[in-house]
């Protein structure tokens, strides 16, 4: 049974790194590409950055939690992009500027909306695309200005 | 009971269950592998390589063990792999569960929209677990309308027969 398996193991790890090499999905290299590639990439912001963009109204902030979570509290001026009714044929987000900074966040490190909903700005044709990781909780506990219910 | 659990019918249907089951899951995964690799990255238990390695070979090894199982071929090692699998993937779900983590399955869908994963999932999994453990139980018998012994009979292949009675 243990020599069927170490079979099976052998198999599956051969044809699994040739398929990947073969059909261009080989992970193993793809980081190291990507900081070459031109392709729009998003990045991590930190809460002080966030802070900044929004002082200065450098960014839209885009929030990807659901509406009911948007109405309790938001960060002020963020727009509601819930991920599970993401839809790029609404007039709202054919109103974004692709060009200009955007800032996307869920509750906080716990979620990885903010994550999901940056791919799809990126694929939807966004080029500053960046992921407020720390999300509403951190916003909140750092006492920052917020909007909606618990204003 | 012991009987019930070695009967054809109950072996045949688990083979065919659970060898669907991984075929499909391992196939989904290959055809989407970047986002499955998003999905374990999201369960931040490993990193860099090791999920590279991880989403590049745990889609063929799903598709091997379930049309392996589905084929009765090699199937002793199949069921084994299949079991570990359910172990580590619940282990997985239930840490995931309790550090609070609102990430998606990855283990059918790659869409993070489909939702949250809970305890559905790990009774979902424990079912997986009760019919590789009924393949594992029989694992030491010839599995009826198994290749291995149809075409490729072995000397551990003329121990314990399935009562097909």
């Amino acid at each position: 049974m243990v020599r069927e398996s170490a079979v099976l193991l052998i198999l599956s790890t051969v044809i699994g790194l040739g398929f990947a090499a073969v059909s261009g999905q080989w992970l193993l290299s793809r980081s190291t590409a990507a900081e070459s590639d031109s392709t729009p990439t998003s990045s991590f912001i930190s809460l002080e950055d966030a802070m900044f963009l929004h002082k200065k109204g450098l960014a839209i902030f885009i929030d990807a939690r659901h509406e009911y979570d948007f109405q309790q509290g938001h960060i002020p001026g963020a727009i509601n992009l819930p991920l599970s009714e993401f839809e790029t044929d609404t007039v709202l987000f054919k109103s974004l500027p692709r060009n200009k900074t955007v800032v996307t966040y869920c509750d906080g490190q716990e979620c990885n909306s903010s994550v999901a909903l940056a791919q799809k700005l990126l694929a939807a044709g966004f080029t500053n695309v960046n992921i407020f990781f720390g999300g509403w909780n951190e916003w909140k506990s750092a006492r920052a200005e917020i909007e909606g219910v618990h204003e | 009971m012991k009987s019930f659990l070695a009967h054809p019918t109950v072996i045949i249907g688990s083979r065919l269950f659970l060898g669907s089951v991984f075929l499909v899951s391992g196939i989904l995964k290959i055809i989407q592998m970047e986002e499955f690799a998003i999905s374990i990255v999201n369960y931040k238990l490993m990193s860099g390589s090791a999920v590279a390695l991880l989403a590049m070979i745990l889609p063929w090894l799903e598709v091997i063990c379930g049309g392996s199982i589905l084929l009765g071929l090699y199937y002793r090692g199949s069921t084994l792999l299949v079991f570990l699998m359910m172990l580590l993937f619940t282990g997985a779900v239930l840490t995931a569960i309790f550090r609070g983590l609102d990430i998606s399955c990855g283990c059918f869908t790659q869409d993070p929209a489909v939702g949250k994963v809970g305890w559905m999932k790990i009774l979902e999994n424990l079912g997986l677990i009760g019919v590789s453990l009924i393949l594992l139980f029989n694992a030491s018998a010839q599995w009826p309308y198994a290749l291995a012994t149809t075409f490729f009979p072995s000397k551990s292949d003329q121990g314990t027969k399935v009562d097909h009675s």
